[in-house]
């Protein structure tokens, strides 16, 4: 199990980084509280987009007088309505997710993980968006319910530290259950490791069925894609399940490694790109801001 | 190539188990390393089913076990010390250890190591175990070291043991050397290089002596190097000497004459050896004349008495007698103890050997050049106060020793009874007169050696040394050794050459290397 302090998780420069990103949904389902999100909803928002002729009930304040005085006719303007849109955090707090790299001291993936989940947060909160938080091992977490407004940071950094990473991972089964959640629709950012032993087909399957815009975040250490460390004759030991297999390491079997990995990872990253959000595997030898905000083009993701 | 240090059976042996060995813990299973891991998914992705070897099986690394075996039989080969050329001839030494004639021995050892060994050549002492004693590549000093700490003596089994444990590695060609003063064992074959030889000595005189009292004694006069010399009665040593460098006299015994006869062996060096017949036993039977003073008759019957070889006997039987007066007819010998005569001091002349000298040589040698001429005699011992008046001659004519009264005086002096027993043995031809000299001359060398013995030849082992009446035996020892360094120039230095050890372990630095940098890479398990 592993927590972490939040001053552990980020700091002052962390989040310093973080400002002038922002994620901007390409369309927001209606619904949604007043916020700076545009979507398909007529209302009080900023942007003009039609108008209509007056009914009962209108507000007097979007009779459009100009057009009253040329053609003796009442009409109202309309403008879309800004709203927020919905980030749902799918959070990996397996036991592999605890887990740091073979060689030098770069932080464990849950760490990493997380700090990924506060900096993409940071930047929802920023801009009125709402998140939610469902971290998952072997079976759902407690999850974090909706959160919004800059004040909500805090308790997500205080959830954040406080979440254990143990278990085994059902990713499969988290991802079904979150697609079985009536959510208002929105981005689902996956956090996770992929490690889940019922292979990248049936993580694929269960991606694609997230009825959201899926970005999925992969914590990965650097290497871990060719252990040359394992070289060598070995009872290789699931940190996980306690599983073993005596494997032969040598050149070959590590070459078939890293093709077994790259074609899993290039699975992952096809359906999150399918899926509308992007794929980011991120390094824990590297400071994670900089790796995120290769999402961010010009500053924003298009959600 | 030829294996130096290893025999080839043992080297192919060992070489088997190396192999075996190694194969055998390629085939075992090995001690796996338990390693936590993320996942299992990308090794059953991966195949992970390739199991690590497990017996019974084959070697699931091939290459790694190549490797491995490459490396292990360099390292044996290096052991096995391969040299080429060493089907060059070498010589083998087996030395016969022992104490009294350690240094003789020695040089010889010595000389033959510096002459050369040949490539494998090895010298060993007869010990058991056999005890190396240089090896081929060693350096030559290391010979003293080995010899000087060796203690132990030679023994028939320690012999055998030395000639097997040469047997693996000799070849035809060979040259295998016994140093012993015996022979060696008959069922291993000696080679021994069939050169002329050149002689290192010369026995210049072999003869009998005896002293009052004790059983004979072997005078050898030698000229040449110093060597051992033995006499043995079947095995037993019964008396042994090292000889001195440049001319010299050694005297072996005295030695006890066996009651069966058997035959007295004598061994100069490794070289020679041969039968001596035994002195002549015969009683001496000597008449002692009544008008003799009464104190020499006394002195003359305890002297008799003691020496087994004299025997008192009537005058008519007599060989020598013993007189006041002499006779000039009787052609026997005689000893004339002369009265009356002298009163100065005594005087004595070249005593070397002689059995007197004992008890006189502490006197002053002079001149004796003033004496009257006596034809035919040799002064042995003047007076010098009285002018050069005769004290003592002998006669080659009439076979006669004169002894002036004074020279008796005092009776009990421990001079008397040798001066007479002395007198009374030459007279009877039981000592070697050859010994008796001029005054202030140099001791008088027969030069009786025979010319085809001082040419060089050998004289054959076991063969009988004639030793005739008053006449010494020249004989001509040559030595092995000289032999063998002057027959082979063509033997290689000490060491051999050609040694592969070197190239062997910068193959076996390569090796593991190759081994390093493929393990690195990964080419390894």
């Amino acid at each position: 199990m592993t927590t972490a302090t939040a001053a552990e998780l980020f700091d002052p420069a962390f989040l310093r980084a973080l400002e002038g990103l922002r994620i901007l949904a390409r369309s927001v389902p209606a619904g949604g509280r007043h916020a700076e999100q545009r979507s398909r909803a007529r209302g009080q928002g900023q942007e003009f987009t039609d108008v209509r002729p007056y009914v009962a009930g209108d507000d007097f304040r979007t009779v459009d007088w100009h057009v009253f005085l040329r053609l003796d006719k009442v009409f109202v303007r309309l403008f879309l309505q800004d709203e927020d849109l919905p980030i749902y955090f799918l959070l990996d707090q397996s036991a592999s997710m605890a887990r740091g790299p073979a060689l030098g001291n770069a932080p464990d993936r849950s760490v990493i993980a997380r700090r990924a989940v506060a900096a993409l947060a940071y930047v929802a909160l920023n801009h009125m968006d709402r998140i939610a938080v469902f971290p998952f091992a072997s079976e759902p977490l407690r999850p974090l319910p909706g959160t919004s407004g800059k004040n909500g940071f805090q308790r997500l950094l205080a959830y954040l530290a406080a979440l254990p990473a143990q278990g085994s991972t059902s990713l499969v089964e988290a991802l079904q259950q979150f697609a079985t959640r009536r959510l208002r629709r929105g981005l689902c950012v996956l956090v996770t490791d992929g490690f889940d032993p019922r292979g990248a087909e049936a993580v694929q399957k269960a991606m694609s069925r997230v009825p959201h815009r899926l970005l999925v975040v992969r914590p990965v250490h650097a290497g871990e894609e060719r252990p040359v460390h394992l070289r060598g004759e070995l009872r290789a030991i699931d940190c996980e399940s306690g599983e073993h297999v005596e494997v032969s390491v040598d050149d070959a079997m590590l070459d078939r490694y890293a093709k077994a990995y790259a074609e899993f990872a290039e699975a992952i990253a096809t359906v999150a790109e399918q899926r509308g959000g992007g794929c980011l595997a991120l390094r824990s030898d590297q400071p994670v801001v900089p790796q995120l905000a290769t999402l961010f083009q010009n500053g924003v993701i298009q959600a | 190539m030829s294996l130096f240090g290893l025999a080839p059976a043992t080297f192919a042996l060992g070489a088997l188990l190396l192999a075996g060995g190694l194969a055998l813990l390629h085939l075992l299973r090995v001690r796996l390393r338990s390693v936590e891991v993320d996942t299992l998914l990308f090794f059953r992705l991966a195949g992970a089913l390739q199991k690590p070897r497990v017996l019974p099986g084959r070697p699931a690394r091939w290459f790694a076990f190549v490797l491995a075996l490459l490396v292990a039989l360099a390292a044996w080969l290096a052991m096995a010390e391969p040299r080429s050329g060493l089907q060059d001839a070498s010589r083998f030494l087996v030395v016969e250890p022992d104490q009294q004639s350690g240094e003789a021995r020695l040089e010889q050892v010595r000389s033959l190591a510096l002459a050369g060994l040949g490539p494998r050549g090895a010298i060993l002492a007869a010990t058991l175990p056999p005890t190396l004693l240089l090896a081929a590549g060693e350096p030559a000093n290391v010979l003293e070291a080995r010899a000087a700490a060796l203690q132990t003596t030679a023994t028939a089994l320690g012999e055998r043991a030395a000639w097997q444990s040469i047997g693996d590695r000799r070849l035809a060609g060979d040259e295998v050397v016994w140093l012993g003063a015996r022979p060696a064992l008959a069922e291993f074959p000696v080679v021994h290089a069939p050169v002329a030889r050149a002689p290192v000595g010369i026995v210049r005189g072999l003869r009998w002596q005896r002293a009052a009292g004790t059983g004979p004694s072997l005078l050898l006069q030698w000229e040449g190097d110093a060597v051992p010399v033995e006499l043995r009665v079947g095995d037993t040593v019964t008396a042994a000497g090292v000889t001195k460098v440049g001319a010299g006299e050694l005297l072996l015994g005295p030695v006890a004459v066996p009651a069966n006869g058997a035959p007295l062996r004598c061994a100069i060096g490794t070289a020679a050896a041969f039968v001596v017949p035994w002195p002549t036993t015969t009683p001496l039977r000597v008449h002692v004349d009544p008008s003799l003073p009464v104190d020499l008759t006394i002195a003359l019957a305890s002297i008799l008495e003691a020496d087994e070889e004299l025997v008192e006997a009537p005058e008519a039987t007599a060989e020598v007698v013993v007189s006041a007066q002499d006779v000039p007819e009787d052609a026997r010998p005689r000893l004339v103890l002369l009265a009356g005569h002298g009163g100065g001091a005594r005087l004595a002349v070249n005593t070397a050997a002689a059995p007197v000298a004992c008890s006189l040589r502490d006197r002053q040698p002079r001149d004796a050049g003033a004496l009257p001429a006596l034809p035919g005699a040799r002064v042995w011992i003047a007076d010098e106060a009285q002018g050069g008046a005769l004290a003592a001659a002998t006669s080659s004519t009439n076979r006669r020793i004169w002894i002036v009264d004074w020279l008796l005086r005092p009776r009990t002096h421990a001079d008397v009874p040798l001066l007479l027993l002395t007198s009374l043995r030459a007279l009877g031809d039981r000592e070697a007169s050859s010994m008796v000299a001029l005054a202030g001359q140099p001791l008088a060398v027969p030069a009786a050696v025979p010319a085809a013995l001082a040419a060089g030849a050998l004289l054959p082992v076991d063969s009988v040394l004639p030793l005739h009446e008053r006449t010494s035996a020249g004989l001509a020892i040559a030595s092995p050794v000289a032999a063998i360094s002057g027959s082979q120039p063509t033997l290689a230095a000490i060491g051999g050459d050609g040694s592969w050890v070197p190239w062997l372990l910068s193959l076996l630095v390569l090796l593991l290397a190759v081994d390093a940098m493929l393990f690195h890479r990964g080419r390894l398990p």
